[in-house]
């Protein structure tokens, strides 16, 4: 039984590994004969187990009757594979968007899936390795939209893997699946690791100190306020006056901007920087301040505001990953 | 070797539509065997379905562990009260019924669900075994399409309510399944079975019966069902000749006729033909029996039949039996000489004296008057003569002959002279052997109907008879037949024609179309369909027989190119309507030209730097071109809204015209790069 299992497991491994191969990324998969695999289900080798004894019967009883059953079945058999071959024979899967998320986290991917004619096909689902399989249904010719969630394990650009997309219907003798592989533009951010031991050292040293702590001794000024920014420097005198949104300037801007340094982080190997540093990022940017981003060979000068926060959330995510190094598409 | 056998993740609980189609299957299934099954089974079954159906509403819980282990125990314990041998074709139908019943019960995942799908197709496979009449094969097959319905619907999607849609995909794929099934069924060689196997038992047996008794004929005469068909390779030979012989009676115990045991159907086996007691000489006559399940051994044969089916045994009274009941339609291939000599080389002292035995206190007025015509008519001949003379004169061949008492061959001869073969056949033989002459009763069927059009004979339960042999010095056993002294008619007309409207023929079918056989369409309707069973018997049950012949008719020689050519051909005849169905479709669904307008206008965007996303409508589209391109920004817009105002705006009546001359002369310059 044991070995059994090893053995499936061995060869289920080793499918996936040439699936892998076998399967470049590209901008749109068109599900047709070289692309799609059929094979009986379990389902189908009891099938298959069933006319083998209605074979028996009819021989052993010399009973034509049951000899054209067990031929039927059998011929059934033979004809489902075009039948279950048709529900996904014709589709093309494109990718739509994705989004960026944290090493760990689960990045929705969203997919259109698009037949030319109206076509009913029934309990087909997709799956990214590791994910939740999505069951649908086509009816319509055009465009269907599905949303999947592919767990993300290594930081650099999302790549959910091979998408399989599988059918048993109508019969569920066989099963017809294919693969996809798509690229995403969509980042994996390095999951963020809390260090305050680092944070609380380099206070009060070095350029800056701390956003979170930020002094609000020096009243600058008003600027326009921009999405992103702490709500706890809206100007709510101005607004109640209905004189629009503004946010309120304190200090030296010199003085409270800070730097998220890689060299902060001697001593750690670069996922362990790279994870401690995107804490830090979150955390200037949750507490509203400006912050820069130092990366050896790179360096994001100091902003604020959402568009600043993912920049520098991209920039770790992608740190030392180049465009070569994405999943090539020739 | 596959990726992830995750199936049993994927939406393992079974639909409401697949539940119903289940049970309905299960419903069809009993329905077949509702004639094998005892009726609590029956009973259990209907709880079980009733069961969960309430389950499924809510309204019972499911039940308890313990309540269905008793169910189990119970169901195998009153089954082996019931049949003793489990091993038996009718326990286990039973069985698989019961548990089939009781898997409802739990059945609440996909998983469970195609156990019992499977367990369907095998329980109405198993019908067969029974009955392999047409109307019954084609309750099989619409069982099947049940079947494989429940199979479609446990596929579908669990959002699916009840719904005979699925039943659209499953007649779809049976029916493109039938050309494959017709070459499998034509192909495949028959092994011959591996092991004996058990048959069903309890079976009503029909036909001539293995006692003879004066009115014991009334029943066959009240059928009108088929006992068997014989198809002759040459011509047919004539109506009297064909005497079918079953059986041969010589016990006599003064009411009923018996087969000595001497003839019983197992010992005086003639290995290898002949002993010698039987001598065959002129043409042989080659024919094929096809026997309806009689569930009795004995076959019919004209006289001295050789047979080289397998099971088949030529017995010394030359007859054949088989070795085993005959359950189904089955077919014999039997060679016959219609000249011959049957132990003319005299009788065993032994079987003499049995075949001149009477039981004593029986008849003393013929017996007294048989001694008498022995003395005054010495010779057998003589003897037979003069008796079949008395029968002549004033004897009555009537369906409806009067009770008869104690001494039922002095009440017949010298009393009421009206009575049917058996009773000509009974006295006669007492007669002769009252008078000193070997003799015995023969059992069997006379004559039978040829088809107009098709060479074959059909042979029916009324066609019974019963006649006589008598065994001379110097000839052996001589054929004689009472009932053509008295009716020589019946020897020529079939008892239809005879007794047409008599009331005890065919009592027990009023409404039996050989009644209304005078009306022109219901005899061509009554033969078409005669044709239709015979056909179905030879092409379909004994298709194996033929198997050889057929094919190389078909194929001309059989060779594995050719075999496989068939297949290709029934495969082409297979998807030929989805070829056809297809092209059609095409033609008719020609793609709007606007819409390769606009696919046009989109690829020349996207090679000046600018591709439509996916998902994005042709009106966003278009602004986004001209919130990038201003220049060209009257232009996108125009065509997006012509496009879309005619496409789907109703207008798409108007000429492509306008759209087409805007995209000709579309032609946007590159996108700079920003930055």
């Amino acid at each position: 039984m044991n070995l059994l299992y090893r053995t499936r497991k061995a060869l289920r491994q080793r499918y996936r590994r040439w699936a892998d191969r076998r399967t470049r990324p590209a901008a749109e998969f068109h599900l047709d004969r070289r692309r799609l695999y059929i094979f009986p289900s379990k389902a189908g080798f009891g099938f298959i187990a069933l006319v083998v004894v209605l074979w028996l019967l009819a021989t052993n009883y010399e009973n034509n009757l049951i000899f054209m059953l067990c031929f039927l079945l059998l011929a059934l058999f033979l004809v489902s594979i075009h039948f279950t071959h048709a529900t996904l024979s014709g589709l093309s899967i494109k990718p739509v968007r994705a989004q960026s998320v944290f090493k760990g986290d689960a990045a929705a991917v969203e997919l259109c899936i698009s037949q030319a004619r109206a076509r009913r096909r029934e309990q087909i689902s997709l799956r990214f390795p590791g994910g939740e399989s999505l069951m649908i249904t086509l009816e319509n010719a055009g465009d269907t939209f599905v949303t999947l969630l592919a767990p993300t394990q290594r930081r650099g650009y999302l790549d959910p893997g091979l998408l399989t997309i599988e059918s048993v219907y109508p019969v569920g003798l066989l099963r017809v699946w294919g693969h996809s592989r798509f690229r995403f533009d969509a980042a994996v951010y390095p999951a963020p690791v809390k260090d305050h031991a680092r944070t609380s050292n380099r206070k009060g040293s070095g350029e800056g100190h701390y956003a979170g702590s930020s002094g609000s001794e020096d009243y600058v000024g008003l600027k326009t306020y921009e999405v992103g920014e702490s709500l706890r420097h809206v100007a709510w005198k101005q607004y109640a006056r209905e004189q629009g949104l503004w946010s309120k300037q304190y200090g030296d801007a010199v003085e409270t901007r800070i730097w998220v340094d890689w060299d902060d982080y001697t001593g750690l190997d670069t996922e362990q920087r790279l994870a401690r540093m995107c804490w830090q990022v979150c955390e200037c940017a949750t507490a509203g301040g400006v912050f820069g981003l130092r990366l050896p060979g790179s360096e994001l000068p100091p902003d604020r505001g959402v568009a600043h926060k993912q920049a520098a959330l991209r920039r770790l995510a992608l740190h030392g990953i180049g465009d070569e190094s994405r999943v090539d598409d020739e | 070797m596959k990726a992830g056998l995750t199936m049993n993740r994927l939406d393992w609980q079974l639909s409401r539509n697949g539940l119903f189609w289940v049970l309905f299957s299960f419903v069809s299934v009993v329905a077949l065997h509702l004639d094998h099954l005892p009726p609590w089974v029956v009973a259990l079954a209907a709880l079980c379905v009733l069961w969960r159906i309430l389950e499924y509403r809510g309204a019972v819980p499911f039940p308890p562990w313990p309540l269905k282990a008793a169910l189990v125990a119970g169901t195998m314990a009153v089954l082996a009260m019931e049949y003793r041998f489990l091993l038996r074709l009718d326990p286990m139908i039973s069985m698989l019924i019961a548990g089939f019943g009781l898997k409802l019960l739990e059945m609440h995942h996909k998983r469970d669900a195609i156990v019992l799908v499977y367990l369907a197709y095998l329980a109405a496979a198993l019908n067969c075994i029974f009955t392999q009449e047409i109307p019954d094969f084609l309750l099989v097959l619409l069982t099947f399409v049940i079947t494989t319905t429940a199979m479609v619907s446990i596929n579908q999607s669990k959002a699916t309510g009840f719904s005979m849609g699925s039943s659209r995909t499953a007649v779809k794929m049976l029916a493109t399944s039938l050309p494959i099934m017709l070459a499998l069924f034509v192909v495949v060689p028959r092994l011959g079975a591996f092991w004996s196997i058990p048959v069903p038992k309890n079976q009503a047996r029909t036909g001539v019966g293995d006692t003879l008794a004066p009115g014991g004929y009334s029943e066959l005469v009240a059928s009108d069902k088929v006992a068997f068909r014989v198809r002759f390779d040459g011509e047919i030979p004539d109506r009297n000749r064909l005497y079918w012989r079953g059986l041969v009676f010589s016990n006599y115990d003064g009411s009923e006729w018996t087969q000595a045991s001497f003839y019983g159907p197992d010992r005086p086996v003639l290995e290898g033909g002949t002993d010698g007691s039987i001598v065959r000489f002129g043409q042989a006559l080659d024919y094929t029996v096809t026997m309806e399940p009689s569930h009795r051994r004995w076959l019919f044969a004209l006289s001295t039949p050789a047979s080289n089916e397998t099971g088949v045994r030529l017995i010394r009274d030359s007859r054949i039996v088989n070795s085993s009941r005959i359950s189904v339609r089955r077919n014999f291939d039997v060679r016959s000489w219609l000249d011959y000599r049957l132990e003319p080389e005299g009788l065993h002292p032994h079987r003499a004296a049995l075949e001149r035995s009477l039981p004593p206190g029986f008849n003393p007025e013929t017996l007294r008057v048989a001694q008498e015509w022995a003395r005054e008519t010495p010779g057998a001949e003589a003897l037979i003569n003069r008796v079949l003379e008395l029968y002549n004169q004033s004897f009555v061949y009537t369906l409806e002959p009067p009770l008869l008492g104690t001494h039922a061959v002095d009440d017949f001869l010298w009393g009421s002279q009206r009575g049917f073969c058996e009773h000509f056949a009974s006295s006669f033989v007492f007669f002769m052997r009252a008078a000193g002459h070997p003799a015995r009763v023969l059992s069997g069927y006379l004559g039978g109907e040829v088809h107009p059009t098709e060479n074959f004979i059909t042979v029916r339960q009324y066609d019974a008879h019963a006649w006589a042999e008598v065994w001379i010095e110097g000839r052996g056993w001589v054929q004689v037949d009472p009932t053509a002294a008295v009716a020589p008619e019946r020897i020529e007309m079939s008892l239809a024609d005879l007794f047409g409207d008599d009331d005890g023929f065919l009592a027990d079918s009023p409404l039996s179309l050989v009644r209304f056989r005078n009306f022109g369409l219901v005899n061509w309707f009554f033969l078409q369909q005669d044709y239709l069973d015979y056909a179905w018997g030879t092409w379909v049950l004994g298709y194996d027989r033929r198997q050889t012949d057929f094919l190389e008719r078909l194929l001309g020689r059989v060779s594995t190119f050719r075999l496989g050519l068939l297949f290709l051909v029934a495969a082409g005849i297979t998807f030929l309507p989805y070829l056809v169905a297809r092209l059609i479709k095409r033609q008719r669904s020609k793609p709007d030209p606007r819409d390769a307008l606009i696919r046009l206008f989109c690829e020349r965007m996207a090679r000046a730097g600018l591709p439509r996303n996916t998902g994005e409508g042709i009106l966003d589209f278009a602004r986004r071109i001209a919130a990038v391109q201003p220049q060209i920004a009257a232009e996108a817009l125009a065509i997006a809204n012509t496009y879309v105002a005619q496409r789907y705006g109703g207008l798409d009546s108007q000429p492509v015209d306008e759209l087409r001359r805007l995209v000709r002369r579309f032609n946007p310059p590159k996108v700079k790069e920003p930055g």
